[in-house]
């Protein structure tokens, strides 16, 4: 069964008191200082929260939130992601080639945000030393962003960040604050070799089209969002639909995904379908398993969806073989002293791969283009030196010849392998031969 | 290009196609492992050279091309490009075990008809070998 690996932030930190215990000197990690690790519900980092609260089916106390800016957590998140990142990616790399799916993803931040997940009534700290069942019930007003309905929460992040340091906190610097999180997470784990089409952040959004959408969206990995409401079709989440137009992310994740609707196996079916019915959507990771693992419905939709023939992928791959282009031409290969702008390559460059330890089969023209058609040394063919003759055709004798049939079977084969021929359009001196090849249209 | 292709389409390559190419899909994936263990790059006249790590061997004295570089002074060229990248110190003479390591790689890219993991292969022409003996003829057209 293939893995998604939730690396959260945000839910982690119970056995890491040195960073939130700032008020209780008889407990392990007391430091006064650690109110700058935790939420505060003003300005003023004297009222830093000790507690909060957090409803996932039941209400059930938390610890105070984390300071998702404060330097000291940004970097205890770091030294576990150093840690744990490694460990993912040497496992996935000693993986055989047919079993390499089975990382589908790494997961970074956890319904990013500030004042939903870990809400806190007012005076609650003043609550920590009375018995829970007489804690207050009403809950949180999701959709009524900023505050949500109740204290609002965020000061301690949007001030360390430098966003604001007075008046109203907006709907806006909580958001940029979620999206920074995630950045740095998805930031870091890119760095440590995690590639962006395995690489999800986890966003969210409780009013339609909020702006905490757009947080999961950076451009280290590909944006995540849980889905409820929407789960029976994601392309009717209007906020999800304007962060991905924002997106240039390859794929995105419903990273926490469960239909609520009716529990018959076509209603399932459908909204596993729609969910994936956008080409970019790769992942869905049902959550509450154990709401479902008795529903047989579920359970048959699921697999009738793995038992249909998958679509198989046929991308489109455009090689632009440049002639007589040296290292040195291209800008970002040569960024001192390349004489030429190169806007759109460097562009394709700065958002792929550069290769800087290139070799050629060969030094001149025809042979190594030869090599880079057919994936074979040009050597194996008559052309053991010099380059195919141009002017053999002026002279009644066939040029390219053996070289050129050479490739022609080459490229025959990939056809039946790909179904399709590159067309080869160059001075290669070997695509005159291929148009004049018997029984051959395409090239 | 044509096995990383091949591996991103999925399919499977025939044994006589693409013999010397290999995928480089890990690390468009973002790996960092070498995929080849050696490289043959000829020069303009055919002088071949073998890479293997970061020892280079050319069985030829000079450029092989059109350049006046590359030494003159020994039959065959071997340089540790590690500290060497600009092959300014032929250590053929000093080194006679690499020398003899990379001349039987060579031999043997050339008589298996590939480089890559797969069914030995036919070269279309007997293939010219280096250091050149006297008097033989460039293009004989029996294969071996």
């Amino acid at each position: 069964m293939p893995l998604f690996i939730w690396l959260d932030g945000e839910y982690w930190w119970q056995h890491r008191p040195d960073l939130w215990n700032w008020w209780d000197p008889t407990k392990p990690g007391y430091d006064p200082r650690n109110k700058e690790n935790v939420e505060w519900f003003s300005w003023n980092s004297d009222d830093a929260l000790k507690i909060s609260w957090l409803n996932w089916g039941r209400q059930i106390r938390m610890l105070p939130p984390p300071n998702l800016m404060s330097p000291r957590y940004r970097a205890a998140c770091h030294e576990k992601m150093r840690l744990l990142v490694p460990i993912i990616l040497d496992w996935w790399k000693a993986l055989p080639a047919d079993q390499r799916h089975l990382l589908a993803g790494v997961k970074v931040g956890w319904e990013s945000s500030i004042g939903v997940n870990n809400f806190y009534y007012p005076n609650g700290n003043d609550l920590l030393d009375k018995p829970a069942d007489e804690d207050p019930r009403h809950g949180i007003k999701a959709t009524e962003v900023p505050a949500r309905g109740l204290v609002q929460l965020g000061y301690a992040a949007v001030k360390t960040a430098g966003i604001r340091t007075e008046g109203q906190i907006t709907e806006a610097d909580l958001a940029e604050v979620a999206r920074r999180h995630m950045e740095d997470l998805a930031r870091l784990a890119s760095e440590l070799g995690v590639p962006r089409d395995r690489l999800y952040t986890h966003g969210a959004g409780w009013k339609e089209k909020e702006l905490l959408y757009g947080a999961a969206v950076n451009p280290f990995s590909c944006p995540g969002w849980s889905f409820y409401r929407h789960a029976g079709d994601p392309s009717k989440d209007a906020g999800v639909q304007e962060a991905l137009a924002r997106s240039d992310a390859p794929h995105w994740g419903a990273v926490e995904w469960l239909y609520q609707g009716p529990r018959t196996v076509d209603a399932w079916r459908d909204a596993l379908e729609k969910t994936l019915a956008d080409p970019r959507c790769r992942l869905i990771c049902i959550v509450n398993w154990s709401s479902i693992k008795d529903d047989a419905a579920a359970h048959e939709a699921l697999a009738a969806l793995n038992a249909a023939d998958a679509p198989v992928e046929k991308p489109n791959i455009i090689v632009i073989l440049a002639d007589d282009l040296g290292y040195g031409d291209v800008q970002c290969y040569n960024p001192q002293c390349g004489k030429i702008p190169t806007p759109s390559i460097d562009t394709l460059a700065s958002q792929g791969m550069r290769f800087t330890d290139g070799h050629s089969s060969s030094g001149v023209c025809s042979p190594s283009r030869y090599a880079l058609l057919t994936g074979r040394y040009h050597w194996r063919t008559r052309l053991q030196n010099g380059i195919v003759g141009v002017f053999a055709r002026l002279q009644g004798r066939r040029p390219g010849g053996r070289t050129s049939r050479a490739v022609h079977r080459a490229l025959a084969r990939h056809r039946q392998a790909c179904q399709r021929v590159p067309p080869t359009c160059s001075s290669s001196r070997l695509a005159p031969d291929l148009r004049r090849h018997p029984g051959d249209e395409t090239a | 290009m044509l096995r990383t292709f091949a591996d991103i389409l999925g399919t499977k390559l025939p044994d006589n196609a693409g013999e010397d190419s290999f995928s480089l899909l890990p690390l468009l994936r973002g790996e960092d492992k070498p995929i080849r263990a050696n490289a043959v790059s000829a020069s303009s006249g055919g002088t071949p050279a073998v890479r293997l790590g970061n020892w280079k061997y050319i069985p030829a004295p000079g450029s092989g091309g059109w350049g006046t570089g590359g030494d003159q002074a020994q039959p065959v060229q071997l340089y540790n490009l590690a500290d060497d990248l600009g092959e300014t110190n032929n250590l053929a003479a000093a080194e006679p075990g690499k020398v003899a390591e990379m001349k039987t790689l060579l031999e043997m890219l050339i008589t298996a008809g590939r480089s890559s993991p797969g069914a030995a292969q036919t070269n279309d022409v007997k293939v010219v070998r280096y250091p050149r003996a006297a008097g033989r003829n460039n293009t004989a057209k029996t294969a071996k």
